[in-house]
C-alpha cells in the first residue's frame, strides 16, 4: 500500500496497513535544516505571497523532498498561487501588502511571513476595496504551485491544498479590533466581507479540484483556548457555518473532502460543524486546550475525519520520551476503525524541537500498525 | 427622570435606561451596565460626557468601569462571554480612558503604576497584549508598550530608561518562552525593584514558577488584578 493509497482508506474510515502521518505545513527553517540547504522565499502560510514563480517551484521542491525524507504520506499546498503578473504592493516600511489589505512582518525564526495588521483604516476603506479591488478568484495562475507539486509528486502521496477561512480572513483584513467594532455598528460591512470571500474560495475550490485533490484543508482559526472567539450564535448570525457548508458542497461534487481546521477549544462549535457546516474531518484537536479526542472519537469517530493532537507545546518543550507515550496514546485512542491521521496539533513550527517532531512520526510507524494493538 | 428603552440592533439586547441623576450613582450604574452589556464604544462615549457634564467625578467613572469590567471578566470565565466580547470590553474602555483621562491629568492624579509591556522575541503575535494595554490603562496604569518581537536585551534597556514597576511579557508561540525566561533572568539583573508578569496561550503558572517570574496571567482581567496587587493598589479610589 503506497502513502496515497493509506489515506486515501483512512478518510473513507477504513483500516489501512499503517495509519497514515502527515503535517499540515513545515516551516521553512525547519525544512532547511532536514534537507541541509539554505533557501531565501518569502511565502506565508496564511496568504499569497510569492510573486517569483521559480522562488514558488523552489519551495514546493523543497516541501515534497522534506516530506519524502519524512516518510510522511499527505502533503499539502500549502498557499493558493497569485495571479500571473501580479505585482505585490510594498509599504515604505517594507511590509508586504497582500490581496486582500493585510500587512505581513517576516518572522525570522519560521522564515514566514504573518499577517499583523492591515490597510483599511475606516469603513469607506473596506466597502471601496469590496466594491472595486477584491481579487478575482478565476484570475489565472491561482493553481500555479498546486500544478507543480501534482506534476512532482505523481501521486506518491496524497495531495491536499490548504485554503483560508472567510471569517478568519476578514478578522485579520480587518485587525480583531475593528472587526469586533464594526460588527457591532456596521454589521452588513462585515458580513459582506466574508459572504465575498466565501464566493471567492467557492470559485477557488471549483479551480482547484479539477487537479484531483484528495483533501481541501480550510486553515484560520474559530477558537482560542478558552473557547468560540465569537459566540456561536454570532458565527451562525455572520452565516459562517452556512458559508462553509457551501464551499464543503463545491469540494465533494470533485469527491474531494473538506478537513476542518481550528485552535482552541473547539467542542462548543462541533455540533455546527458537523451538522451545518457538513465537513468530512476536523484539524488540531489541540489537547492545550483541552480537546479530548477520545471523546471526539466516540462521539463523533465514524463519520469524522480526526487529523492532529500531538501537543505542538509538548512537541517543543518535552522530552523525546515523553512525545512517544503521547503519540501512544493518540493512536491508542484515535486510529482503530479508519478516520485519523497522525499529526501535530498545527505544523512544525521553526522555534520547535526537531528531534520531537521525528520521534513523532517513528512512533507512529512502530505503532501504527493495523490491526492497532496498543 | 426621563426614561428610555431601545434595543441595540445586533446584540439584541435592552439597551440601558439613560437616567440623568442629581446625586450621579444611577449614570454611574448605566456606565457600569453599559459596560457590562457590551453596548458599544459609541453608547458609552455618550453615558461618559453625560456623567461628565453632569458633575460626576472622573475617578468615580474609572472605578464604574473596574466594576463593569470585573463583570465582563466574570462572563468571560464562565464562557457566557467570548474573545469578541474582550475585545469589545477594551475598545470601550480605551473610549472611556480617552475621555476621561484629561480630568483626571488635571486632577493632579498620578498613575497607579508604571508598566512595560511587550511580546517577547521570536513571536510577533499582539492581540492579548493590546487587550492587556487597554485594561491597565483604563486602571490607571502608566502603559509603555514596547511592540512584538521584543529581545531580552531591549527588554532590559527600556526597563533602566523607564523604571517601570511591573514588566509584563506575552507570546503566543512556544518558541518564545525560553526568551521570556531569559528576559526575566536579565531583568533582575538590571533591577532589583522590577516586578514580572508573564502570560500568552502556551504559558502556565508552573513555567512562571520555574523561570522566577513574579506572576502569571491567565487572561486580561486577571493581569489587572496581579498588576494592582504588585504596585499595592487594591483599589483605584
Amino acid at each position: 500500500m503506497n502513502s496515497r493509497e493509506r489515506v486515501l482508506k483512512a478518510i473513507n474510515f477504513e483500516e489501512p496497513d499503517m495509519v497514515p502521518i502527515s503535517e499540515l505545513s513545515i516551516d521553512l527553517s525547519l525544512m532547511e535544516k532536514i534537507l541541509d540547504i539554505k533557501k531565501d522565499i518569502t511565502y506565508s502560510s496564511q496568504s499569497a505571497l510569492i510573486s517569483d514563480r521559480e522562488k514558488e517551484r523552489s519551495l514546493y521542491d523543497i516541501y515534497y523532498k522534506t516530506y519524502r525524507k519524512i516518510g510522511l504520506d499527505l502533503i499539502y499546498c500549502i498557499s493558493t498561487s497569485l495571479p500571473y503578473d501580479y505585482e505585490l504592493k510594498k509599504l515604505p516600511n517594507g511590509q508586504l501588502v497582500d490581496e486582500l489589505g493585510r500587512t505581513c512582518t517576516f518572522d525570522p525564526t519560521s522564515k514566514t511571513q504573518t499577517v499583523t495588521g492591515t490597510v483599511f483604516n475606516t469603513e469607506e476603506d473596506v466597502e471601496k476595496f469590496l466594491e472595486y479591488e477584491f481579487p478575482d478568484p478565476e484570475a489565472p495562475g491561482r493553481d500555479y504551485g498546486l500544478r507543480h507539486l501534482k506534476k512532482i509528486n505523481q501521486e506518491t502521496m496524497a495531495l491536499g491544498f490548504h485554503i483560508r477561512e472567510p471569517f478568519a480572513q476578514t478578522w485579520e483584513a480587518l485587525t480583531p479590533v475593528k472587526f469586533v467594532y464594526w460588527m457591532h455598528k456596521n454589521f452588513s460591512l462585515v458580513k459582506k466581507f466574508i459572504d465575498k470571500l466565501t464566493d471567492f474560495n467557492i470559485q477557488l475550490i471549483k479551480i482547484l479540484c479539477q487537479h484531483d485533490l484528495d483533501i481541501i484543508i480550510m486553515g484560520g482559526d474559530l477558537c482560542e483556548a478558552k473557547g468560540p472567539m465569537l459566540s456561536p450564535d454570532r458565527f451562525r448570525s455572520l452565516g459562517v457555518f452556512d458559508a462553509m457548508r457551501r464551499q464543503v458542497e463545491m469540494a465533494h461534487r470533485y469527491n474531494t473532502k473538506f478537513i476542518k481546521h481550528t485552535d482552541g477549544f473547539v467542542d462548543p462549535l462541533l455540533e455546527d460543524l458537523l451538522d451545518i457546516a457538513k465537513i468530512d474531518g476536523l484539524h488540531s484537536l489541540d489537547p492545550s486546550a483541552g480537546v479530548d479526542i477520545g471523546k471526539i472519537k466516540k462521539n463523533y469517530g465514524d463519520r469524522l475525519i480526526l487529523h492532529g493532537n500531538i501537543s505542538v507545546d509538548n512537541l517543543a518543550t518535552k522530552r523525546p520520551e515523553e512525545i512517544i507515550e503521547e503519540t501512544k496514546n493518540v493512536i491508542k485512542t484515535a486510529s482503530p476503525n479508519g478516520g485519523h491521521i497522525l499529526s501535530s496539533s498545527n505544523s512544525w513550527y521553526g522555534g520547535g524541537k526537531l528531534e520531537n517532531y521525528l520521534v513523532m512520526v517513528e512512533t507512529g510507524r512502530k505503532y501504527g500498525k493495523y490491526p492497532i494493538t496498543l | 427622570m426621563k426614561s428610555n428603552i431601545t434595543y441595540v440592533r445586533f446584540f439584541n439586547i435592552p439597551k440601558t435606561k439613560v437616567t440623568i441623576m442629581s446625586n450621579g450613582s444611577d449614570i454611574l450604574e448605566n456606565v457600569k451596565e453599559c459596560f457590562i452589556k457590551l453596548e458599544g464604544p459609541d453608547r458609552i462615549k455618550e453615558l461618559t460626557m453625560k456623567a461628565l457634564d453632569s458633575g460626576v467625578e472622573a475617578n468615580q467613572l474609572i472605578k464604574a468601569i473596574k466594576e463593569g469590567l470585573d463583570e465582563v471578566g466574570k462572563k468571560y470565565e464562565n464562557s457566557e462571554y467570548f474573545l469578541s466580547d474582550l475585545v469589545m470590553s477594551g475598545v470601550m474602555a480605551s473610549e472611556v480612558t480617552n475621555l476621561v483621562k484629561p480630568r483626571l491629568q488635571s486632577a493632579d492624579s498620578e498613575p497607579i503604576g508604571k508598566v512595560l509591556l511587550g511580546t517577547v522575541k521570536g513571536d510577533i503575535h499582539d492581540i492579548g497584549k493590546n487587550l492587556v494595554n487597554n485594561m491597565l490603562t483604563t486602571q490607571g496604569f502608566e502603559v509603555i508598550d514596547i511592540g512584538v518581537d521584543v529581545s531580552p536585551e531591549k527588554f532590559a534597556e527600556n526597563i533602566q530608561k523607564h523604571k517601570p514597576d511591573i514588566l509584563a511579557m506575552s507570546c503566543l508561540l512556544t518558541a518564545g518562552m525560553p526568551e521570556m525566561s531569559k528576559t526575566v533572568q536579565l531583568s533582575k539583573k538590571v533591577s532589583s525593584e522590577v516586578k514580572t508578569m508573564i502570560g500568552g496561550r502556551p504559558i502556565t503558572k508552573e513555567f512562571a514558577a520555574e523561570i522566577g517570574a513574579d506572576a502569571y496571567g491567565r487572561d486580561a482581567f486577571e493581569s489587572i488584578d496581579l498588576a494592582r496587587k504588585m504596585v499595592g493598589s487594591t483599589t483605584i479610589e
